[in-house]
C-alpha cells in the first residue's frame, strides 16, 4: 500500500502536525506500508514539485491530509494544492483511491474545526476520492512539536484515536467509531473560563518579558 | 480590491504578530497596504468562487494573515474561546460565494465558514450569500440585496 501524506503547517518541522504524522508513520512502517510525505508550503509554488506530487499520487492508494486550522479553514498552501489537483485530474485518476484527514487547532470546541473537515470531505467527493473520514483535535499547541508520547496524559486519547485511524487505513476501512470516540475524549473538560485565565496569563507574561504592548494598534 | 493583482505571501505562522511585536505582521508585501484598510472600514465583504465549500486560495491567502488583527489573549463568545479583535472594525460582515453548479454540501460548508468568520472578527451583523455562476442575473441581484437587508445579529 502506498500512502501520500500532505502536511499543511507552514511553521516548519517542530509542529503538532509533524508530531501526529510521525506517530502514524511508525505504525505504517511496521506494516510495510510505503509512505511519502510532502509539506504543502514547500511545494505549492514550484511547478516541478507539484507535478512530482501528481505523479506520486498516480501510483498511490491513499491520500492523508494532516493540517492545522488557520482562521477556521485549511491553510492557503494546502488550498492551492487542492485546487491544482482538481484542475489537473479527472475522476478516473482517483479510481479506488481513498482519503482521510487529521485536523487540529488550539481551540477546544469541535465546531472550530468543523469547516476544515467539511472542506476535506468536499474535496474528496468533488474529485471522486473515496472519503474514509476525518478527526479533529483541540489544544494541540501544548504538543509543541514533541513526539506525542512525550506529551504524556494529554495525548493519551489522541494516540488511541490515531492508533485506530492507522488500523482503519491498513484494513482499507472507513474510520472506525472507536477513533471518533477517542478523539471526543481527547480534550479534558476544563471549564473555558479557567482555560481563558491560564492562556491569558501566558500571553501577558510573554509580552511583559518582551517589553511590548499587547494591545498595540499599529495599522490604525 | 482584486486580490490576484496584489503581491501577497502566505502566512508563515511565525507568531511575530502575537507577542514579539503585537499586531504587526513581519512580512513586507501588499498586506501592509491592506491591513490599514481592513481596520478603518466598518463593512467587510468577501467575494470568492468556492473551493470545495471554502474561500478560494486568493482570498484564503489574505484571511490567513488576519492573526495580526486579533489580540493574542482569549475571551469567551457564544460559549467558545476566541481571540478578541484588536480593532473596532468590521461592524458588519458579508461573505458572497460563487458555485460552479448546485452543490448542497459545499453551500452548507460555506455558510458555516462565513458564520465562523463573522464570529471570529466580532462583527455585530453578518450575512452569507451563495449563488451559482449560471443563475439568472435577477435572482443573483435579489439574493445580494436580501443579504444586505436581512443581516443576522451576531452578538
Amino acid at each position: 500500500m502506498k500512502i501520500i501524506a500532505l502536511l499543511a503547517s507552514t511553521r516548519g518541522k517542530k509542529t503538532a502536525t509533524e508530531s501526529m504524522y510521525n506517530y502514524l508513520v511508525d505504525k505504517f512502517n511496521k506494516d510495510n506500508i510505503t509512505i511519502k510525505m510532502y509539506r504543502a508550503h514547500h511545494i505549492y509554488k514550484d511547478a516541478n514539485k507539484r507535478e512530482l506530487l501528481l505523479n506520486e499520487l498516480k501510483d498511490s492508494d491513499f491520500l492523508l491530509i494532516c493540517s492545522p486550522v488557520y482562521v477556521h479553514s485549511l491553510p492557503y498552501p494546502l488550498i492551492v494544492l487542492m485546487e491544482y489537483l482538481a484542475g489537473e485530474t479527472k475522476p478516473s485518476f482517483w479510481l479506488d483511491k481513498k482519503m482521510m484527514a487529521i485536523i487540529h487547532s488550539g481551540y477546544p470546541k469541535d465546531i472550530q474545526r468543523k469547516a476544515s473537515l467539511a472542506i476535506c470531505k468536499n474535496f474528496a467527493v468533488e474529485l471522486g476520492i473515496k472519503w474514509q473520514g476525518g478527526i479533529g483535535f483541540g489544544g494541540t499547541p501544548i504538543i509543541d512539536g514533541r513526539p506525542l508520547e512525550e506529551s504524556g496524559g494529554f495525548t493519551k486519547w489522541m494516540r488511541k484515536a490515531l492508533d485506530e485511524m492507522g488500523h482503519s487505513i491498513i484494513a482499507g476501512e472507513e474510520l472506525s467509531s472507536k477513533s471518533y470516540d477517542f478523539a471526543q475524549k481527547h480534550f479534558p473538560s476544563i471549564p473555558l473560563w479557567i482555560l481563558k485565565i491560564m492562556m491569558n496569563l501566558r500571553s501577558k507574561s510573554q509580552a511583559k518579558k518582551n517589553g511590548v504592548d499587547l494591545y498595540a494598534i499599529p495599522y490604525l | 480590491m482584486t486580490l490576484c493583482e496584489k503581491y501577497i505571501k502566505h502566512c508563515s505562522g511565525c507568531g511575530y504578530c502575537s507577542t514579539e511585536k503585537p499586531g504587526l505582521c513581519v512580512i513586507k508585501d501588499d498586506m501592509q497596504e491592506i491591513f490599514p484598510l481592513m481596520v478603518n472600514f466598518p463593512f467587510h465583504i468577501y467575494l470568492s468562487p468556492l473551493s470545495f465549500g471554502g474561500y478560494n486560495s486568493e482570498l484564503k491567502k489574505v484571511v490567513d494573515r488576519y492573526s495580526a488583527l486579533g489580540l493574542p489573549t482569549y475571551t469567551i463568545r457564544n460559549g467558545e474561546l476566541h481571540h478578541p479583535p484588536r480593532y473596532d472594525n468590521p461592524e458588519k460582515f458579508m461573505a458572497i460565494g460563487i458555485l460552479d453548479k448546485e452543490n448542497k454540501e459545499q453551500k452548507e460548508t460555506f455558510k458555516l465558514l462565513s458564520k465562523r468568520s463573522a464570529i471570529s472578527c466580532f462583527a455585530s451583523k453578518a450575512s452569507t450569500v451563495v449563488f451559482e455562476q449560471n443563475e439568472d442575473r435577477t435572482i443573483i441581484k435579489d439574493k445580494i440585496i436580501k443579504g444586505f437587508s436581512e443581516m443576522e445579529l451576531m452578538l
